[in-house]
């Protein structure tokens, strides 16, 4: 192998080029197969036609025989080579074998005893050539012999071979040619996709393989990697959004700080001062952890700490918690859901889940009056409510809130507000509710914000190996 | 006798920092700066209670904790680690430690647990039907709360917080183990709800002219009692 040229060698070991070979090998066996068939057919019609004209001149020559002996028989002969000239050898021999009639001079050597038998025979009123040959023994001696020059049957079959031969001829390099062609059509739909692999491998994220439309297998490949590719493209600019939201909201806590550290190295530390500080350090954790866990789930991580829980006795908890707060700004927190709702969740994110709704409504809900938790049973699982009747918001702007990051009032949050001034809060109930399988779904309550989470009761699809990111 | 602690932890800083605070606090202090060593030192009987960093060299904390707990040492553990999400929470408590603090944490908040498990160790036995400090007393069983002669009319939800705090006398709480201990809530809600929580309650609790209570503890949490 090693003194082929390196392109044929590289050209023999790609599997597409083996694929197409083994392809047309085995269309050349079977159009092999076919041609021997064809070949045996018609050698084997020629002989037996053969033999039946052999057969049905000696039934007469026996007729002849019972009809008047040897006397009837040359009679017969000497009529029938008169009629069909020299493609018949006849003889009607003597116990010594010389000839009492025929166009032969006598047995012919290598005649044995078989009844058939195929000979090469010549003669002055016979064509030279091979014959097949009938021996029958008469009684007295006597022998009668009949062939029937077989010359025309071989220059039949001969044709016949011809045929095949010519017609391998056509089909061999065409069926090479339509194999190679098969091959690489399908390689260049295959390098189409490869060709997006590699420009997304090499960064660019928006390269989509083309599509025919033909919903064939290479037409479904590129429709699901552009579809993987999507979602790519969604969790990087998502990843993006986080780390410049992250950067950008930890600028300023952090800001704060080196300047408050400043001014406490400058003199006494004053313990306004340090509260402010630990204050400040407060929320950059709380945002790191925050936006830790939306990643996490996000990712689905977590889902082997389901368990079943009674969705009443969780909002009453939860009311529980944020009342004295929402009191104190002259709201009403109240818990109203049936009992016996109990579905498998992860409690402890689905309660942060709902104190941040709760949160959320406390901060931006002005002028509210009550913030009513409830819960009901849907088809599939459990819908969770955190209703309030302050200003809502308009629904262009609910996708956004949802989003991490997503401040519908620019100017706000500059502060470093906490977890859920940050645009983190709300992004985090969805994540969760999407971890459950379920999602969020933001409404008016006529007036107010209506968040509705759902949970499916189901356990969502497989959960993801829980193994967690690597921090230190 | 003073009680001991061990701490397992790679960093020296924290572990120094640490180490400090529990002497200062009147605990003896024994160090491992790897896995394998605190395994070692786990299984000696003088400790009283185990501090393990979550991520160590050369074997893993949860993989340090399984062992010891699998040599049937029932020494309290409370694990530390970087990661602070409930999960990370759940799966150091299911692999046996008695409590979990996430890296950054308070010295305050780490000493007041660290207690918690140590008092938790010599439990008091039999079913307790009144709790009380001071003139304040609670009764279990008719869910009914009195200082001195005054009775105090309670919200259930004030009930519960003043439970956990009756059944912690003199112990400081911060307000994550009173989110913990008395909503098994494991988040830190960005407002202040413990502290409106508190002053509520104290506003019940301490009348004019009544003495101190409820006490709040710069940088760490509340304690109730005598001054």
């Amino acid at each position: 192998m090693s003194a082929l040229p390196g392109r044929l060698q590289r050209l023999l070991a790609a599997s597409s080029t083996r694929l197409v070979l083994a392809a047309f090998a085995i269309q050349m066996l079977l159009v092999s197969l076919a041609m021997a068939s064809v070949y045996v057919a018609a050698q084997r019609q020629i002989a037996a036609r053969d033999q039946e004209l052999v057969i049905d001149l000696r039934d007469d020559l026996l007729a002849a025989w019972r009809a008047g002996g040897a006397t009837e028989v040359t009679t017969f002969i000497n009529a029938r080579l008169a009629l069909s000239g020299s493609n018949h050898a006849l003889l009607l021999a003597d116990a010594t074998g010389s000839a009492l009639a025929g166009n032969l001079p006598g047995q012919p050597a290598g005649l044995s005893d078989r009844n058939w038998q195929r000979l090469e025979l010549a003669g002055p009123r016979l064509a030279a050539g091979p014959y097949l040959v009938l021996l029958t023994r008469l009684d007295g001696g006597l022998s009668l012999l009949v062939g029937q020059a077989s010359a025309r049957g071989d220059a039949l079959l001969l044709a016949v071979v011809e045929a095949l031969a010519a017609s391998l001829a056509l089909t061999v390099p065409a069926a090479l040619g339509l194999a190679l062609l098969l091959g690489r059509l399908s390689a260049a739909r295959v390098s189409g996709i490869s060709r997006v692999a590699e420009a997304v491998s090499s960064g660019d994220l928006s390269r989509r393989a083309p599509r025919d439309g033909s919903e064939d297998a290479y037409d479904r490949l590129a429709g699901v990697i552009n579809a993987m590719l999507d979602r790519l493209e969604g969790l990087v600019s998502e990843l993006r959004t986080v780390t410049d939201g992250l950067a950008h909201d930890l600028r300023s806590p952090l800001t704060r700080l080196r300047g408050r550290v400043e001014r406490a190295q400058a003199g006494e530390p004053d313990p306004e001062v340090l509260d402010a500080m630990a204050s400040d350090l407060d929320r950059v954790v709380t945002m790191l952890t925050t936006a830790l866990q939306i990643s996490r789930a996000e990712a689905g991580i977590g889902r082997e700490h389901f368990s079943r829980t009674d969705v009443a006795e969780l909002l009453a908890d939860t009311a529980d918690i944020y009342a004295p707060v929402a009191e104190d700004q002259g709201i009403a927190l109240v818990a109203q859901a049936p009992g016996g709702l109990m579905i498998p969740l992860h409690r402890p994110l689905v309660q942060q889940a709902l104190g941040n709704a709760i949160e959320n409504a406390l901060r931006h809900a002005h002028g509210a009056r009550t913030i009513t938790l409830s819960a009901n049973a849907t088809a599939d699982g459990v819908a969770v409510i955190v209703a309030d009747d302050g200003p809502g918001i308009p629904p262009e702007n609910r996708e956004l809130a949802l989003c991490r990051f997503g401040r519908l009032d620019p100017a706000r949050g500059a502060d470093g507000d906490l977890a859920g001034g940050m645009g983190l809060g709300l992004a985090l109930v969805s994540a969760v509710a999407r971890m459950h399988g379920g999602n969020v779904e933001l409404g008016s309550n006529e007036p107010g914000l209506r968040l509705a989470i759902h949970l499916p009761a189901a356990q969502p699809p497989a959960a993801s190996p829980p193994s967690a990111p690597a921090v230190h | 006798m003073s009680q001991k602690i061990l701490i397992v932890e790679d960093d020296a800083t924290t572990a120094a920092f640490i180490a400090r605070g529990l002497d200062e606090a009147g605990f003896g202090v024994e160090r491992a700066g790897t896995g394998r060593d605190g395994l070692f030192m786990a299984s000696d009987a003088a400790i009283d209670a185990i501090i393990l960093d979550r991520m160590l060299p050369e074997m893993d904390g949860l993989a340090v904790l399984a062992a010891v707990r699998a040599a049937g040492i029932a020494t309290p553990v409370l694990l530390l680690s970087a990661l602070g999400t409930p999960d990370d929470r759940l799966t150091g408590l299911e692999a046996g430690a008695d409590d979990y603090l996430a890296k950054p944490f308070l010295f305050g908040e780490l000493l007041a647990r660290l207690k918690l498990l140590l008092r938790r160790g010599n439990g008091t036995g039999g079913p307790v039907t009144a709790l009380r400090v001071a003139d304040l007393e609670m009764d279990l069983l008719a869910r009914r709360v009195r200082r001195g002669s005054r009775m105090i009319a309670l919200q259930p939800r004030e009930f519960r917080l003043l439970e956990y705090l009756l059944r912690h006398p003199d112990q400081v709480v911060t307000r994550t183990m009173l989110l913990e201990g008395v909503w098994d809530y494991h988040f830190d809600p960005g407002t202040n709800v413990i502290d409106v929580h508190i002053s509520k309650l104290r506003r019940k609790l301490e009348e004019a002219g009544e003495p101190p209570l409820l006490h709040t503890v710069r940088g760490a949490g509340y304690r109730l009692g005598l001054a």
